[in-house]
């Protein structure tokens, strides 16, 4: 962790509030979604992101692209450095373009790429994520699901981005998959040295990947501290909640080798 | 990979719209006889060996008549579909894709147009700009906007929400490249079969209007023209009424077909 410490801060949210427009009678109102939100995301930082449905996870994250544009407070990431990798890949995926297509479209988008040389590219990235050249010719619902997670991974790695944000990358998949992708999410950050997002409602997925952990719940941030601090010492009541409810209640109190 | 069987419409419309689109070939390389030429001594001949379908009252022969009538029903068809769909996606994606106040006011221009019936609005164009083939074409193809700009929108607006447009969007995608290269092709399936049941409906209003003599111009023949010069002599030759109705019903079955067999692939 100390080395974490001294590495660069790639994204700062400080302040951060949220709206949506919400139809009201007579017209339309604004709903407040997120709740004074601050956090920062070091380089090469795997930072957990939990809270159940409704507590703004994705609503954070889609503030953070922009997507939201109703915000106030600043939000600083870095220009064109910020990817996304979806809960569905059947959705996030083009159907009507090949795996191929899909990949080379990023540096078709950035321009200055030859034919050759995207090609080459995507076939390697391709391999990185673990899967054989011959699925450059296919269509996404020819895949399954796990395989096109990874090729959404794939392509979010193909936007050179220092971030990348996973929405719940691993809720749309059965579990043997899961730990896969989880597997593979996890070696590419560390060969990559890029720094993560991990959204997540599960709290053993997060414990198994990053190294802090942020709690959300009604748009307001619960705690935020070091995984093994949220884990096994956690001071808010709504985290041991969370805690207890996903069989992890045994571990509170206990600091072993972990503290 | 394994390819799908494709459906016996697919089949037999892929056929028949094959033999029309013989049909219109061979009519614009070569027609056994000149389709204009008359012959006073051969006036209503039966079919022989030298006439197969026969001659009509001026002594034409009709099988010739058929070949030129077929391609030119078949330009005007082609035509105004081209201009429908070219049109109504340009419209109907910048409407479906942006919404709000552009949408507002296409789609109500849209409803205005929709509002007349097609060929009626083709007869308004007409009677601005007169009569003739391209004319047709013209005044077709705007009759036929509104309905392909409203299928496209629909399928537009259900494709933009969905993760691959945000994806692409956060990729940096422009928008008309999100609308044209990553909306597109998906909503593709949807405006190809109804291109191909707008083509029917081009070919009967084609019919339509040269049948009220606005369309294609005498002596040039379209299958309507010639249905409209036949009726006359319903009595006294029906079979000059019956080879291009019949040459015109199978090619609207065809499509009809094709139409269905394609959507069943989908």
């Amino acid at each position: 962790m100390e080395e974490t410490k001294k590495r660069e801060v790639l994204v700062k949210i400080e302040h951060l509030n949220s709206y949506y427009r919400q139809y009201k009678k007579g017209g339309f109102g604004r709903k407040q979604v997120l709740k004074d939100v601050s956090f920062e995301i070091r380089s090469g930082q795997v930072f957990g992101l939990v809270g159940e449905s409704g507590s703004g996870k994705s609503t954070l994250a889609k503030s953070m692209v922009g997507i939201v544009k109703d915000t106030e407070g600043t939000i600083e990431v870095p220009p064109k450095g910020v990817a996304m990798v979806f809960q569905d890949p059947a959705g996030s995926l083009n159907p009507a373009h090949k795996v191929g297509w899909l990949l080379q479209e990023p540096l078709r988008i950035r321009g200055g790429f030859s034919k050759e040389e995207m090609e080459k590219r995507a076939q390697e990235m391709l391999e990185k994520v673990g899967l054989s050249a011959e699925y450059m010719d296919r269509f996404p619902n020819q895949l399954s699901g796990g395989q096109r997670q990874r090729v959404s991974i794939g392509i979010a790695l193909m936007q050179e981005a220092k971030v990348l944000i996973a929405d719940e990358p691993v809720s749309a998949l059965d579990v043997t998959v899961q730990a896969q992708i989880l597997a593979l999410l996890k070696k590419l950050q560390q060969e990559m040295d890029i720094s993560i997002l991990f959204i997540s409602h599960d709290l053993r997925v997060v414990y198994n990947m990053c190294d802090y952990v942020m709690i959300m719940k009604n748009g307001e941030i619960v705690e935020q501290a070091r995984r093994d601090r949220i884990y096994f010492t956690p001071k808010e009541a709504y985290t041991k909640q969370l805690l207890t409810a996903a069989g992890l209640g045994d571990r509170i109190g206990k600091t072993g080798k972990h503290a | 990979m394994k390819k799908k069987r494709k459906s016996l419409n697919f089949i037999i419309g892929a056929v028949l719209v094959g033999l029309m689109l013989i049909m219109v070939v061979w009519g614009w390389i070569k027609t056994p006889y000149d389709p204009n030429a008359m012959n006073t001594a051969l006036k209503f001949a039966r079919p022989s060996l030298a006439h197969p379908f026969g001659c009509d009252n001026f002594g034409r022969d009709v099988f010739s008549r058929i070949l030129q009538g077929v391609g030119n029903t078949f330009i005007v068809s082609v035509g105004t579909v081209a201009i429908g769909t070219i049109v109504g996606i340009l419209l109907g994606g910048l409407c479906g894709y942006y919404g709000g106040w552009l949408d507002e006011i296409i789609m109500r221009c849209n409803d205005v147009i929709f509002a007349f019936p097609s060929i009626f609005m083709a007869l308004i164009v007409i009677s601005l700009i007169g009569p003739g083939k391209y004319q047709v074409i013209l005044a077709l193809g705007i009759a036929f906007v509104p309905s392909f700009a409203r299928l496209v929108r629909s399928e537009f607006m259900k494709q933009k929400n969905r993760d691959y447009c945000l994806a692409a969007e956060l990729m940096g995608a422009s928008s008309l490249r999100i609308m044209f290269v990553h909306i597109l092709p998906n909503a593709f399936p949807v405006i190809l079969s109804s291109v191909i049941i707008g083509f029917n409906n081009a070919v009967i209003a084609e019919a339509g209007l040269s049948y009220l003599g606005i369309g294609v111009q005498p002596p040039e023949a379209s299958l309507g023209a010639m249905l409209s010069d036949a009726q006359t002599f319903l009595y006294k030759d029906p079979l000059l009424c019956i080879f291009p109705g019949v040459v015109m019903a199978l090619m609207i079955l065809g499509f009809a077909l094709l139409a269905d067999g394609v959507s069943e692939d989908k």
